[in-house]
This record gives structure tokens, sequence and C-alpha cells, in this order.
């Protein structure tokens, strides 16, 4: 009980003297030790979910499920100007902290991110910027591949494009280096969002999930089978003007270990375990 | 930006009535739908005005004397004039609404400020200034997008959209001085003047130009020296970009209007334009003057029964010399 009196009285603490806006609620955040930090090259491991396990939505963004898959934290900074539209527009003090989960039921890839908003954005207007959130993936699994949305042709990677003018809408895309990037006819990714209002501005948060069937075809939709996938985010502010380049992200890949321990050595038994494990601690969480 | 062939248009500024048919011209075969109802790709303002959209002139954009792209203000949907569209079928039809009136309170729109001119009585002044897409020889729509979605017509120096490539990052908006493209809201892709491309393909003249009453306008290639444009612009050279100093090059060029004398405080006539050289020159550039007198002396020279080419191709007898689109 001290513990947790002291947990909070810091918390509560580091609040009243963190300046106001973004920060102090980034900071708040900073001290859950739950969340692991998470630099460009580190790896993390997808979540599961096991099948035992009923999910309304497969993209619902604040399903219960979401506060037992491991949660990650990232830094997204500004992207440096490649076109002179976005140098006349770079401000490089608009980095934000990403909070990230991904993981996997049976047969889908589940993204979940996070992020504080102050200013909810969901028109795409003569003069008014939405909103959006992008993750990419090396489609050719090499780290080799520019993360700068990829190599050219040889090299492309695969983006999930969540836009908040449509809801539901995750545009699949394609690009082979900035200024190429193009809808894929084939449009496979799920989503949803919802922007959670809170108290005080500086709760005010997107939540999104979208998700893939782990099976695709497609030259350009990448093979979720693969062990160790390079990915990377972007956010856009639309109340700086965010489109295109005007972004914040991931300054180089993290990978993506999507082996489940048990499932490649036929060891089901640890499958069951975990997969025990979580059902239980669901089922207490919902009594 | 080189191309094979530079399509161009001149419009003698003193023949413009302010009719406005141009613009019912372009927006009843282009912008009357699909999310372009606010848009005027062919706009006729009143100057000295604010203009389309309001304060244009003042945003930004262009490129400075480096060469490098400005940043202007994003203009906003009042700053064009929010659409409106009248009860006619409540007022007029079925008698329900007394009152004929449109659905929004209009505040402002294109031509808000028509005939309002300036200058104090009697010397008060206005003229027309028609505006279209200049289809600039160094465009800044262009060179503001990230995506090589603009590009210019090798055949006929045309600048168009790509509308596959577009992905609504409005930069073009921006960056245009003129503010002659525009973003449509339901397609999430900007849009602006195409010079009428499928009738300048057939050999007719963009509806504009077809349909202007004044008979203002002429159309011809650029290096076409039997053309009307060569005439005006290289031979006579009384046709003159607007605000040259953005940098684009336009390849839409004006004849700068003469204007009656001044008042002097006697009810005497000084030597003196009403319409401010200074002014002229703010946006045509500092040839005004050597214009104007050019035109003087041709207009001096058909008045005393002398020949003028110059004067026989502004008062454009026929079409087909006015427009030589081969």
């Amino acid at each position: 009980m001290a513990m947790r009196c002291s947990i909070k009285c810091a918390m509560a603490l580091c609040a009243s003297l963190a300046l106001p806006g973004i920060a102090s609620a980034e900071f708040s955040e900073f001290v859950n030790p739950n969340i692991q930090e998470i630099q460009p090259w580190d790896t993390v491991k997808v979540g599961r979910v096991p099948d035992s396990i009923y999910l309304r939505d497969i993209d619902d963004p604040d399903d219960i499920i979401w506060d037992r898959i491991p949660s990650y934290r990232t830094y997204l900074s500004v992207a440096p100007p490649v076109h002179p539209s976005t140098k006349l527009r770079f401000n490089a003090d608009q980095g934000t902290e990403l909070y990230f989960q991904i993981a996997r039921t049976s047969d889908h890839l589940l993204v979940r991110l996070r992020w504080k908003d102050t200013t909810q954005n969901v028109g795409t207007t003569i003069d008014g910027f939405r909103d959006a959130a992008a993750i990419q993936f090396a489609l050719d699994g090499s780290t080799d591949t520019s993360y700068m949305m990829g190599s050219g042709p040889e090299h492309p990677v695969n983006i999930w494009y969540w836009r908040s003018d449509h809801e539901f809408r995750v545009e699949d895309l394609a690009a082979g280096g900035y200024g190429s990037t193009t809808r894929l006819s084939d449009q496979s990714i799920m989503g949803h969002s919802a922007y959670i209002e809170g108290e005080e501005p500086v709760d005010k948060e997107w939540h999104l999930v979208m998700a893939r069937e782990i099976d695709s075809d497609g030259e350009h939709q990448i093979d979720l089978n693969k062990e160790q996938i390079p990915f990377g985010f972007a956010v856009w502010q639309g109340d700086d003007g965010g489109r295109d380049g005007n972004k914040r992200v991931t300054q180089g890949w993290i990978l993506l270990d999507t082996s489940i321990e048990g499932d490649d050595q036929g060891d089901q038994k640890q499958a069951q375990k975990q997969d025990q494990d979580q059902a239980s601690t669901q089922s207490q969480s919902a009594k | 930006m080189a191309v094979k062939r530079q399509i161009s248009m001149v419009l003698d500024l003193n023949k413009c009535i302010g009719c406005q048919t141009c613009t019912s011209a372009c927006k009843l075969m282009w912008t009357n739908r699909n999310g372009r109802e606010y848009m005027y790709w062919n706009n006729v303002e009143t100057k000295p005005g604010a203009g389309y959209p309001r304060d244009y002139e003042k945003m930004g954009g262009g490129f400075d004397k480096d060469g490098a792209l400005k940043l202007s203000k994003q203009p906003t949907l009042e700053d064009y004039g929010i659409p409106w569209e009248y009860n006619y079928e409540e007022a007029l039809m079925t008698g329900t609404d007394p009152w004929l009136r449109p659905n929004v309170k209009p505040t402002w729109g294109a031509n808000w400020d028509e005939d309002q001119g300036d200058g104090e009585y009697p010397n008060s002044y206005y003229f027309y200034l028609p505006r279209l897409c200049n289809h600039c020889a160094n465009p800044a729509c262009l060179a503001a997008c990230s995506r090589n979605a603009i590009y210019k017509r090798q055949e006929d120096g045309i600048v168009l959209v790509d509308q596959e490539r577009c992905r609504g990052y409005r930069y073009c908006v921006n960056a245009c001085p003129y503010k002659k493209v525009y973003f449509n809201e339901e397609i999430s892709k900007s849009e602006k003047c195409i010079f009428c491309y499928p009738r300048i393909e057939k050999g007719l003249a963009t509806a504009c130009a077809r349909q202007c009453v004044g008979r203002i306008r002429w159309i011809g290639y650029r290096d076409d020296e039997d053309g009307p444009i060569h005439t005006l612009v290289e031979k006579y050279k009384v046709a003159l970009p607007l605000h040259p100093e953005w940098g684009t090059q336009p390849n839409v060029f004006y004849v700068p209007p003469l204007s009656s004398s001044k008042f002097g405080p006697n009810g005497e006539e000084l030597d003196e334009p009403r319409i401010p050289l200074a002014y002229l020159e703010s946006l045509f550039g500092e040839r005004v003057s050597e214009v104007l007198d050019t035109i003087k002396k041709e207009r001096k020279a058909k008045n005393e029964g002398r020949e003028s080419e110059l004067m026989d191709t502004l008062i454009g007898f026929k079409h087909a010399e006015m427009f030589k689109l081969s």
C-alpha cells in the first residue's frame, strides 16, 4: 500500500511539475514499468491472442485483450525533409511518443497504436488536414531496405495507412522510395479507431487497431509468416498541417519476431499453457 | 521548363466589359458539380480589389529571387466564398417560402467587391482583370508537388494535375501565387484549369475565349511567328504577364488598360491617367508605360486613317485570326 501511495504521489508530483501539454502526459506514462521503451533496431516479439479468447471485433481499439498484450513505447521524430515542400514546413521540435502493441491470433496480425493528440482533426478540407498514422514493413524482410519508404521498386515497403477522415479506412499502400506511394489494387487491411477525450487536454489520445489476415497474396502485401519483419511507424498531426513527409517517424527499423514459443518446435504444451494462463487472467478480470 | 511548343493567351484589358461570360462558360463546362462548386478556374475580378480568393496577392507562394519556393497562406473556403444555392422551388414554384433566398448566409464570394475600385470621385477608377491558370513556364505548383503529380505537356505546355498520382497534399494550392489550383474535398485531390485541352486538341479555342463577347482573348503558340501571340507579345511587346516578380513565367499575358485623364480641382483635365501608373506597374511590371505609349501611338495612327497592324490585331475582326491553333 505504501509503495502504491508513493507511486501515486510521485506521479502527482510529476504532473504538477511537468510542463503543460503533451509532455506531462507522456511523462506520467514514462513511470509505467510495464511499458518497455523500444529504440530503432530493437526486436519486439509478437504477442499472442489465443483462439480460446472471444474477440467481439478483430480490430476493436479498446478490447480488454489489449491489457494482456505487452505494450511498447517508441519515440517518433520529425522525418528529414526530402523535398522543398517538406523542407519549407520542417519543424524539428515536433517529435512524439507512440505506444504500440503487436499481437496475432491464429489467422490475423493486429497492430494497436496509441498516441497523445490534444486536437482531433478528422477532416480533409480546403485548409484542414487530417490526423493519420501508418506502419510500414520492409517487403523483403531485410533491414537493407531504406526505412525512408523503401529503396526503389526492387526493395519496396508495404504501408498500412490509417486516415481519420473516413471511419474504418485503412489504405493498403506500397512504395519504393519517397514520392512513389501507390494504392494497391487489393485493399485487405481492417481498422478501427477511437479518439479518447479524457478530462484534461493531455488525456486526449488516439487509439487505433489495424489488422490483416496472416495469409495474404499479392506481391506488395507483407508476408506475415516471415520470422523477422522490419517495421516502422509514422504519425501525422493534422493540426500542424501534417501530410506527406510532414510527419513523425521511426528513424530506423524495429524488428518484429513473429515466432510464438512452442509453435515451431511442435511443443504444443507451452502454447497451450500460455493459452490457459491468458484465458484464466481474462476470466479473472471479467469477474 | 522546356517544352516543344507552348500555347499561350493574350487578354486585352481595354476591351473587357466584366460581363462574366467567360466565367460562366468555364463553370458550365467544368466546375458546376462534383465538389468543384466553389472553384472558378476562370474568374473576372475588379481591380483594385481583393480578388479571388480574397487577398490572394498578399498570401505568398511563387519563388524568391534565388528561385526557391516561398510559403503561402493556405486559403480557406471563406476566402474563396462559400457557394450557395437559392430556394427556387419553394419560392417560385410551390410558394411555400415567401422569400427567395440563399441557403447559406453569404459573407464573401468571387466578385464580391465588383466595381468598387479605388479613388475619390471624380477620379475614381477600376478595371476588370480576367484570370485563369497561367500555364507557367516555371510552374510553382509543379515544383511544389512532392509526388510529380503535376506535369507540363510537351506538345503545348498545358499544366495538368495527374489525378491518378495526386494524393491531395495541397502543396500546389499553397505554392501557386495566383491561387489557380483548387482542392476538391469530395475526391481529396487538387484540380485546376486544363486550358480546355480536349477542345485545343480538336483545334478549338478554350471555352472562355470562344465565348468572350468583348473579343478580348487571343490564343496561339508562342513560336508561331504568323500567329497573334507573337504579334502581341514579341513583335509589338504590348502584352505583359501578371506579377512577373513571382517568378513563375506565365504564358497568359495582358494588354494593360489605358484610362481617361484625371480631373483637377477645378474640373480641368490633367495630363495624368485615372488609373495610376504605379498601380499598373505593381501588377504588370516596369514596362507598362512603354506599352501604353505604343498603344496610344498605334491608336492615333488608326484614327488618322493610317495602317496599324497592332490595332487591326487588337480589334479582333475574325475568330480565325484570333485563335491560331495549328
